[in-house]
This record gives C-alpha cells, sequence and structure tokens, in this order.
C-alpha cells in the first residue's frame, strides 16, 4: 500500500472504506456520498455519523429529503450501530425541507447557524440535490461554495448525501472528495460496489471494490489487487523445505517444498487433491505447526471425517486450535471478502501451512474474472509475505484422460510449483497417478508414480516407466 | 400548538385535531412557537425533541420558565425515546413518533379542558 500520512484524517468507522481512503477523510474536508436510490448512501451517512459521535464528535445531520426521521430510525435501530443513547445527545437529526422550501438562502442560514451554536465536528446533508431540483444548478452552486466556506471557517468535515445519477454534478466540482455507491446486476447477481472518484490533498485506492450492507451496515471489500499491489511486508525467499510427511511424496518435490511458496494441486474430481492437502497440513501438524484450511465445498465435519479417514486424526488438533477450519459455501461468494477474512487468520494466528480446497470456487465468485489473475498473484505474494506456504486444489476436466486443463489460464505463472493428480483407466478399474509437473528453481523427481489412499494415508507406489517424463511440457509425453 | 420541523409529522397532526374538533397551529421552530404563544395562549403544546435551533426540551423549559403558560400541557414527541426521555425536563407526557393516533387523542383530551369538561359532564 502507499504509504500516506493519516495526519488530520477522521475514520469513517468503516474499515474497508478507510482502507480504500488512505487512513479516512480528511479533517475538514467536503466529501460527497452519490448513488441511486437504495444504494446504501443513508446507511454509510449514518454509521460515519454513529462512528464519529462514539469517538466523542457532535454530529448534525440534516435532512432535505421526504422520508420522515421516524422512518429513517426505525430503519436505523436493526442495524448494530445504532445507539440509542447518542441520538438527541451526540447527534442531532433537524429537517431542513421547509427551510429549503422556502429558499436555499434560508436553509444555509438554518445551517450556518447550528455550525456557529453547536461547533458539530460533522454535518451531513441528507438529499443534497433537492436543492438543485428545487432551486436550479446556479443557486445549487452558489450555496455549495458557500456552505464549504461555512464549515471550513467552523473545521467542520461536512459529508453531502446526493441521489443525483448524472456526472458531472454542480457538488463535484465544488467537493475535496466524492465517493459513488451503485449496484451492478453480473448475470443474475446483484453486486455492490464502491468507488472514491477523487481525493483532493490526498491519495486513496481507485477502481471500484465490493461492499454488502448486512445487520453491521455497509462492510467494504477494497480489491486485494489494489490494497496489496505491494505485499505489506517483504516476502522471504525461504530456504527451508516442508514437506507431506510421506517418504514417496516428498522425494517426488526434492524434499520437500519452499516455505513460502503457493502449489497448484490439478486433479479430476476423487483423484484425491483434499486428502493430499490434508496430509500436507497434518505433517505440519506433526512439527506443532499451526495450520489452516480454508474451504468451500465439505463441512468441516465431513472434512475431518475424511482426515480419520486415512489416519491423520485431525480433530484433536482442531480442537486444540493449531488447525483452523474455514468453511465458506461456494454460494453468492465475494472473492475478496473471502481474501480479507483469510488473510485476517493468517495475521491473527501466523499459520506455516495453507490449504484453499478449492480454486474453480474462487474463479465461480469472481464476478469480474479479468481480475482473478492479479487478485491470485496480489493473494499468493502477501501470504509469502507472511512466510505461509500455500496448497491450492484445482479440479480439472475430464475425469480420465490425457489433457492437463489448468482452471485458469494464466495461473501457472502465479504457482512456484505445479501437482498433478488423475486418473488412468488398467484394464477394468481405475488407478490414480501423481506427477510433479513444475517445482521452481528445484530438482525434483519427474515421473509419473502411482499412487493409492489407505487407512494410513497416502502411499505413492513406483514409477511406471523408467523414462522421466517431460518436466516443462508434460501434455506430449505417451502414455507407455 | 404543534412544533415540528418536520412539517409533514405537524400537518399531519393538525389535520387531525381538526378531526378531532380542535385547531392545530404547526410552526417549524421553537422561536417561531415561542412568538405564536406569545400572542395567543394555547390549549397545549406538542413539540418534537430534535429541531434546529432551540429544541424540545429547551422549549419545554422555556415555557414552563414563563407563569403566563404554567397551566399550558406540554406534550413532548421523539422517534427516539430513549434520547428524549434522558434529562427531560417537566413535560406532562410523552409520545413516541411514529404517532399511534388513538393515543394521541386520548392525551390530548385528557390534557385539555375539553377533556376536562368531559370528564366533568360525566360526573354528573
Amino acid at each position: 500500500m502507499e504509504d500516506t500520512s493519516v495526519t488530520d484524517r477522521v475514520t469513517t468507522g468503516i474499515a474497508g472504506l478507510d482502507a480504500i481512503l488512505m487512513g479516512g477523510l480528511l479533517n475538514g474536508s467536503t466529501v460527497i456520498a452519490q448513488g441511486p436510490p437504495g444504494s446504501g448512501k443513508t446507511i454509510l451517512a449514518n454509521q460515519l455519523a454513529f462512528h464519529r459521535a462514539c469517538q466523542g464528535e457532535l454530529v448534525v445531520y440534516v435532512t432535505l429529503v421526504a422520508e420522515s426521521h421516524t422512518r429513517l430510525l426505525r430503519h436505523l435501530r436493526t442495524l448494530t450501530f445504532f445507539e440509542p443513547s447518542l441520538v438527541g445527545d451526540r447527534i442531532l437529526y433537524l429537517s431542513g425541507y421547509h427551510a429549503l422550501s422556502e429558499s436555499a438562502t434560508a436553509l444555509l442560514a438554518l445551517l450556518q447557524k447550528e455550525l456557529v451554536v453547536r461547533r458539530p465536528g460533522l454535518l451531513v446533508v441528507d438529499g443534497i440535490s433537492a436543492i438543485q431540483e428545487t432551486h436550479g444548478v446556479p443557486v445549487a452552486r452558489q450555496f455549495l461554495h458557500e456552505l464549504q466556506a461555512s464549515t471550513e471557517s467552523a473545521n467542520c468535515t461536512a459529508l453531502l448525501v446526493s441521489a443525483t445519477q448524472t456526472s458531472p454534478t454542480p457538488e463535484d466540482a465544488v467537493v475535496d472528495a466524492a465517493i459513488s455507491l451503485a449496484e451492478n446486476q453480473v448475470g443474475v447477481r446483484p453486486i455492490r460496489e464502491i468507488q472514491v472518484h477523487k481525493t483532493r490533498g490526498s491519495s486513496h485506492l481507485a477502481g471500484r471494490h465490493t461492499f454488502i450492507i448486512d445487520g453491521r451496515g455497509l462492510v467494504v471489500f477494497p480489491r486485494i489487487e489494489a490494497l496489496y499491489r505491494m505485499p505489506s511486508q517483504a516476502p522471504s525467499e525461504g530456504e527451508t523445505r516442508i514437506g507431506f510427511g510421506r517418504t514417496g511424496l516428498d522425494a517426488m518435490v526434492g524434499g520437500g517444498l519452499r516455505t513460502g511458496s503457493s502449489t497448484l494441486v490439478l486433479g479430476a474430481t476423487g483423484t484425491g487433491k483434499t486428502l493430499l492437502g490434508l496430509t500436507f497440513l497434518a505433517a505440519g501438524l506433526s512439527h506443532n505447526e499451526t495450520v489452516i484450511y480454508s474451504g468451500f465445498y465439505e463441512t468441516p465435519d465431513r472434512l475431518l471425517a475424511s482426515g480419520d479417514g486415512i489416519g491423520l486424526r485431525l480433530r484433536d488438533q482442531a480442537a486444540a486450535g493449531r488447525l483452523h477450519v474455514e468453511w465458506r459455501p461456494a454460494v453468492e461468494l465475494f472473492i475478496d471478502a473471502w481474501a480479507d477474512r483469510l488473510l485476517e487468520r493468517v495475521r491473527t494466528t501466523r499459520p506455516r501451512r495453507l490449504f484453499i480446497d478449492g480454486l474453480n470456487a474462487i474463479l465461480g465468485g469472481a464476478t469480474r474474472p479479468e481480475r482473478l489473475s492479479a487478485f491470485l498473484t496480489a493473494l499468493a505474494n502477501e501470504l509469502r509475505a507472511h512466510e505461509v506456504t500455500t496448497l491450492i486444489s484445482g479440479e480439472m476436466h475430464p475425469i480420465i484422460g490425457k489433457n492437463v486443463d489448468v482452471p485458469l489460464p494464466g495461473v501457472s505463472p502465479i504457482v512456484e510449483n505445479t501437482i498433478l493428480l488423475r486418473y488412468v483407466e488398467n484394464g477394468t478399474h481405475l488407478s490414480r497417478q501423481i506427477a510433479v509437473l513444475k517445482i521452481r528453481d528445484s530438482e525434483h523427481d519427474g515421473l509419473i508414480r502411482t499412487f493409492s489412499i489407505t487407512g494410513d494415508g497416502i502411499v505413492v507406489g513406483p514409477a511406471r516407466t523408467s523414462k522421466p517424463a517431460a518436466r516443462s511440457r508434460p501434455r506430449r509425453r505417451r502414455r507407455p | 400548538m404543534i412544533v415540528d420541523d418536520e412539517m409533514a409529522v405537524g400537518n399531519m397532526l393538525a389535520a387531525c385535531c381538526d378531526m378531532w374538533g380542535m385547531e392545530g397551529i404547526v410552526t417549524s421552530t421553537a422561536i417561531e412557537a415561542l412568538g405564536v404563544i406569545a400572542e395567543t395562549i394555547p390549549d397545549a403544546i406538542v413539540t418534537d425533541f430534535m429541531m434546529p435551533g432551540m429544541n424540545g426540551h429547551e422549549l419545554v423549559r422555556a415555557v414552563r420558565g414563563n407563569r403566563r403558560f404554567v397551566d399550558v400541557p406540554l406534550i413532548l414527541m421523539s422517534a427516539v425515546p430513549e434520547a428524549a426521555a434522558k434529562d427531560s425536563p417537566a413535560a406532562d407526557a410523552f409520545l413516541a413518533k411514529p404517532l399511534d393516533l388513538d393515543e394521541t387523542e386520548r392525551v390530548l383530551r385528557q390534557l385539555t379542558a375539553g377533556e376536562r369538561r368531559t370528564r366533568s359532564r360525566d360526573r354528573r
């Protein structure tokens, strides 16, 4: 992230938005929040108001819209940030509707009086577009100039909430920062997005970022590739190797995977990707490491039962808090929200190993697929910066076949290592094969081996051939 | 006398008063209300809590502080009863927003002379 001074900033109380704003709004600035009805502008404004009130500031919230305060407050009561004891004491809800119906000057006089008499730290004017609609653009522009002069002299931060959907607006030219909220339809899925358009005297994370509205109000998830354009700390080039705790497997990967590296485990459904990942985690647990499983398909119970089935005994480790199982069903997934939670868990538990099971859920959750390569690169870099060695499973199609179909074109360069699992027809039955396609900067076993999943874990058998498999172009290898 | 910066609420209540056989005068600020009652003493004052300039608490104190209005019933209303009830001055009644019109009528009749006259008539 860019290093921007956070001096004299006011936090919004919305962590993701503060990250986008590089620490918060500039104190004393005039900010506009724009968006169509239902986009979350008023919730954002109230969330900011309650947060600033909790910080000890007085907030004056003036509405110019027809919605009554009673209705507004009834909706706000359902949100966790709403604290009734602050209303009337630290937050004053006032109506400017009547004054505006008289003239913009009457409204300005009302606001100036509040600024002078009450000295609020934050002034919210909700429905600012009503000035233009009622009295026209020149009057609205003049009003904003004069209001800004008043808030500046009162050292008061002002948030103007506008339902204007056209741009540019009279407000755009005057304000110090502009935030837009929108709900876009991606296929059948509605996606809320927030964007900071400008911040005078400051930088911000440009572009659109996803947000949701739930019982907490707005929860903003900055794009991971924007937030971690540079890793939060310098990635370490791991010299240590960590393995699977299975002799045959470890020999195939040159003794182990480099710490901090990322490994893609490709395979068709049922080939053993999840069990290979659990084996990797179990090896870390046997060395008293903390590990994380982040999955989308199997419930924690089913996952631990799968581990039991091959003798990994993960339940005790999960109960002891050394194995963290993060299960997020791959339904309506927001990849930035998922990554944010994962990285938070990484920061708090400091794991050595992570298994992300699997890549296809992330691909499915990406509402803008063009982001994926950058998203995964930033995530991998940040995990490397925390010295986390990561396995990511990816499902291939078809179930039986020679082709290696990487789920996301361009994902291979992101990962240092690639392991392939597959089924082969062997007479009247299927057997499993494993091959290491890539281990970056390291020697590895290039042979295709059979393996089996037993009650005692994954057992790798001998190579199928004495000829080494092609390392860089495994597709060209012919079956013996 | 109805005092509310949300004129839509004040006008709605005035229309109800009309239906209940009372006359409602609406102002959008407490200062304006004090000017009106200096001319005409109302049978009751219904005031919102949060308003620009002088708020409902301050209006109640100002009215109570004037011996001319000592008998005027004062009713405070708010969408946030927790806040309005805190440090509450001596209002005669409190109404939570959104207003329950039956409750509002009952409180108004009880506190105004009309209600008292009705009670006297009932006793007879």
